[in-house]
């Protein structure tokens, strides 16, 4: 693995058991992260973007799923550790704030013994020095060190959503794993929790996997944009190769933001028709029967997952990535 | 502004929630003095967060919730405080309201095409249950679900997110309503389906001449469907202007920090205000906490409404007070 | 957590298999069983006729025998048979338990759904009767009413219970009326011009139905234990053939202390089995609504 390579993810697949048997919600993803980047996953709900997380941080529970391929975060790979190994480097290495952080605390205990309890659960038990460490992580998050004796009714969805980000950075992980966490804000206070995020994120340098729908925000504070589709990664690439995406999925998407700002909005068209079905997705390429340059064989051959070449190292998984003009492209710019 | 007659308009309408607790009484406003007019084939956008009252407005207008004080005028008539029997029954004919979660907003027990014929035979649009199941055929073509004799007799659980909010849009065009408040009707959606859904909206108020408010918290997608927007922050209107210009120059502060929190770049955004959220002061600017410019005055009073441009208003001092 | 990656052995597939399957089933196994046993009630009552070997009330045979293959539960100290009192009596316990959970289901469902829709004054007044009458302590009630009526009729009886249980369910129905009024295709149906009546009947209730079912077997399962109890005691009508009365003339002849255990068993047997069909109903139902093992999978 490169040298600053943090988490590598090679083929991984994972599958929900269902009434009619199992069915895969996640195939052959494969991506890297670097030192000090953050990446940022796009794609609509039952694209398989949370499992990509939940199966990166080994959150699929046997009874629900199951997974498969390699995670390697340095030189572990997290999909073949055990129970141990795999407690000893969450928070620790990798830690995760989900959209739902802000309700995942416990209503009824106070900020700062839920920091305790990660604390103490992992060995630091010198009280006088965990409280130091919690004023300067809630500080660090920009919230006064009060927040630590309320509870948490008593703070607003951003402050909690605040508190979850302080709590995943403890102990300093290389990585933080970021699902939709301002999902439920409002605009404002979710681009303030965005610059917030990047703020931290330049002074420590950890890595972040930062998965949202919001494909104009992830533009706008990641270095590097992976989107997927029906299980599938479509397409990844640095924030400038995504002026000229490459993939007909990325360029629709991109295409569904309404501009703002300029005079008179111009009538857009959306993508026509549904999200695939997991249980019943279409053969070949799951974007076909959607897609505006689909050909006969898009729908029979499973397109791979090609590396573009030049000197970054942008990938795409489109059959026709090279015939489709790139005229069409219209970037939200 | 005058030229036609609107379709509805808000006078001077509050709404107080009273809230009871252990011997206590505490209110909240809702609304505070809404103001607001929609002209048939108009698209008016009510732009706001969570909390600021938009939807109240909307269900206000739906007749769903009824106003604490101030007038409704519909088509030239007041409202009384309390609709009842025909002119009830002629209202809900004429307003429908479209919701923001496509999942709780179909009744789980019944069909698509229960939905669609349970108002087509309340208001008599189909004299017979046969005609009313042709007309809701119909309904669903119109909103792009074909064939639509697969959908009459599907449950609701077996269609997607995109499909249910297309049924809830059929829905209330089967009265042939002449306003139509949509209460967030993309938030819940995928990013793939909202322009579709928008196209749609926009289509049918082009065919049927519908006014429409749109809510929704998301400017871009204000100025996309609306021909005016109204920006409001907890219960008070606090500008208002052609959808063009308004954006072109954001003129109240909330109005600014919420365009800058959309265009701007994300690292460049150190200068808005804390968070922290208290109870909005009962007499001044609902937004005065949070103002980056505020003044003494805005503690106290209520601003008075400025003429920023033609068609484009403030409601803030800092334009009282220099005009 | 294990995964399925290629180094996981195929036993652990099997297991993981084993566990998903039965998640899914478990929760039907109770309601199955106790349909299955209720129908067989059922069948018992409605075929009594049919399958039951003598008259339950011939008094013509050999007094107190024990069974035999001509009495294959023996007989009383007053010569009838038991197992044909036994099939006979299964029709009044059935049938008291099951207009007993229906009375009670209609008063929970009209006061529950009426306070929850009309809130205000009305919905308060409601809550105060309700709440009233769930204080009242329902067995002496039963025992002093039915004593008052000497010999009182099942149908009596039924009423009483009824009249004494409903408001725990009229309290869950309108807390969820409450719950479901302000859901969206509630609002949906308002704003589409459905009057009262069908908002509550076709919007709410609907949704309520298990609700309303796993209150209805609850009560049933009440009715059958509390009707036998009152019949044990005397309190009912004890020349009827019930399961109760059997057991009220069991007691009467000492059948325990002589230990004809072929007399009191069955009947107690039978008031179990009947009240345990019932319970596995509501537990069923209970399961199947509770989301959170709903969730299986998705």
């Amino acid at each position: 693995m490169a040298e600053n390579t943090i988490l590598r993810v090679d083929s991984l697949w994972v599958d929900y058991y269902t009434r009619s048997g199992p069915i895969r919600v996640v195939q052959d993803v494969s991506f890297e992260i670097r030192r000090g980047e953050i990446l940022g996953l796009a794609g609509e709900s039952g694209s398989g973007k949370s499992t990509v997380a939940q199966a990166v941080t080994r959150l699929i529970r046997p009874t629900v799923g199951r997974m498969g391929g390699d995670v390697w975060l340095q030189d572990e790979n997290i999909a073949q550790l055990d129970r141990k190994a795999l407690r000893h480097i969450k928070w620790k290495k990798v830690s995760i704030v989900a959209q739902s952080a802000m309700n995942s605390l416990n209503p009824v205990l106070r900020i700062r013994s839920q920091f305790d309890d990660i604390l103490q659960s992992h060995g630091q038990r010198n009280r006088q020095k965990n409280f130091a460490r919690m004023r300067e992580l809630i500080e660090m998050v920009s919230l006064s060190a009060e927040v630590l004796d309320a509870f948490p009714h008593q703070l607003s969805g951003g402050m909690k959503q605040r508190v979850a980000i302080a709590m995943a950075l403890l102990f300093h992980p290389d990585l933080v794993i970021m699902d939709e966490p301002t999902t439920a804000l409002d605009v404002i206070v979710e681009r303030e929790i965005v610059s917030e995020i990047k703020r931290l994120q330049r002074e420590f340098g950890f890595s972040v996997l930062f998965i949202s729908h919001d494909l104009d925000l992830l533009l706008r504070m990641a270095d590097r944009v992976a989107i997927m589709y029906g299980g599938y990664l479509m397409e990844i690439g640095s924030v400038q190769e995504f002026t000229h995406p490459l993939h007909p999925y990325s360029r629709a998407l991109l295409h569904s933001f309404p501009a703002i700002g300029a005079v008179g909005a111009e009538r857009r068209r959306g993508i026509p028709g549904y999200p695939p079905d997991p249980a019943n997705p279409p053969g070949g390429c799951r974007f076909h029967p959607r897609c505006p340059h689909s050909s006969e064989r898009c729908g029979s051959d499973l397109p791979l997952w090609e590396a573009v070449g030049g000197k970054g190292d942008q990938r795409v998984r489109c059959i026709r990535w090279r015939e489709i003009p790139n005229e069409s492209h219209t970037g939200s710019d | 502004m005058n030229r036609t007659q609107a379709l509805i308009e808000l006078q001077n309408v509050s709404k107080r929630y009273r809230r009871r607790t252990a011997g206590s009484t505490r209110d909240t406003y809702a609304m505070r003095s809404v103001n607001l007019a929609i002209r048939p084939g108009e698209v008016v956008a009510l732009v706001g967060e969570s909390g600021s009252g938009k939807s109240t407005t909307g269900a206000i207008i739906a007749g769903l919730e009824k106003p604490t004080s101030g007038t409704v005028v519909f088509a030239g008539d007041t409202l009384p405080s309390r609709l009842s029997g025909d002119q009830l029954k002629d209202y809900r004919r004429r307003v429908q309201i479209i919701f923001q979660d496509p999942f709780s907003s179909l009744n789980p027990v019944h069909t698509i095409g229960y939905h669609l014929m349970r108002p087509l035979l309340i208001h008599k649009v189909a004299a017979s249950r046969a005609m009313a199941l042709q007309a809701a055929e119909g309904l669903l073509e119109a909103v792009g679900l074909q064939p639509a004799a697969n959908y009459l007799h599907k449950m609701p659980h077996q269609l997607s997110g995109g499909q249910r909010q297309r049924v809830g849009i059929a829905r209330v065009l089967a009265t042939n309503p002449e306003l139509l408040v949509a209460d967030e009707p993309t938030s819940m959606l995928d990013v793939s389906l909202r322009l579709d859904i928008m196209n749609l909206l926009l289509d049918l108020r082009d065919k049927r001449q519908l006014g429409m408010l749109y809510i929704t918290h998301d400017l871009s997608g204000a100025h996309y469907m609306a021909d005016r927007i109204m920006v409001m922050y907890r219960g008070m209107i606090v500008e208002e202007g052609l959808s063009g210009v308004l954006l072109s120059a954001p003129s109240h502060p909330y109005t600014q920090i919420l365009m800058n929190a959309l265009t701007r770049d994300i690292t460049g955004m150190e200068d808005i205000p804390s968070p922290v959220d208290t109870q909005s002061a009962e007499q001044g600017c609902s937004f005065a906490n949070r103002c980056p410019h505020r003044m003494a005055v805005c503690v106290s009073e209520l601003p008075d409404w400025a003429t920023v441009e033609e068609g484009h208003r403030v409601n803030c001092h800092l334009y009282s007070c220099s005009s | 957590m294990s995964v399925a990656s290629p180094s996981s052995t195929p036993a652990q597939g099997a297991f993981q298999k084993f566990r998903e399957r039965n998640s899914r089933i478990l929760p039907n196994i109770k309601a199955r069983i106790g349909v299955g046993l209720l129908l067989v009630f059922v069948l018992l009552a409605v075929l009594a006729p049919v399958i039951s070997p003598y008259s339950p009330t011939y008094t013509g045979f050999s007094l107190g025998a024990s069974p035999s293959p001509a009495h294959l539960l023996g007989t009383t100290r007053s010569g009838q048979d038991i197992l044909s009192q036994l099939i006979w009596g299964t029709r009044p316990s059935l049938d008291v338990s099951l207009t007993t959970g229906f009375i009670t289901m209609l008063l929970a469902v009209a006061i529950g759904i009426l306070a929850g829709l009309l809130e205000g004054i009305i919905d308060e007044i409601l809550m105060l009767f309700t709440n009233i009458v769930l204080v009242l302590p329902s067995i002496v009630l039963v025992i002093v009413i039915s004593s008052y009526i000497s010999a009182a009729s099942d149908v009596t009886i039924s009423f009483i219970i009824a009249l004494t249980s409903w408001p725990w369910g009229a309290r869950v129905i309108r807390a969820q009326t409450l719950h479901l009024k302000s859901k969206d295709f509630v609002k949906a149906a308002i704003a589409s011009g459905e009057n009262h009546f069908r908002i509550a009947f076709f919007e709410i209730l609907p949704n309520m139905f298990s609700l309303v079912a796993a209150n209805f077997f609850f009560t049933c399962l009440y009715a059958v234990v509390t009707v036998a109890s009152l019949q044990f005691l005397g309190l009912g009508n004890i020349n009827a053939i019930s399961w109760g009365s059997i057991l009220y003339w069991a007691n009467n002849s000492n059948a325990l202390m002589i230990g004809a255990w072929w007399w009191f068993l069955p009947p107690g047997l039978a008031i179990g089995l009947l009240g345990a069909a019932f319970a596995l109903i509501n537990f069923g139902i209970d399961e199947l609504t509770n989301p959170r093992l709903r969730r299986e999978g998705r």
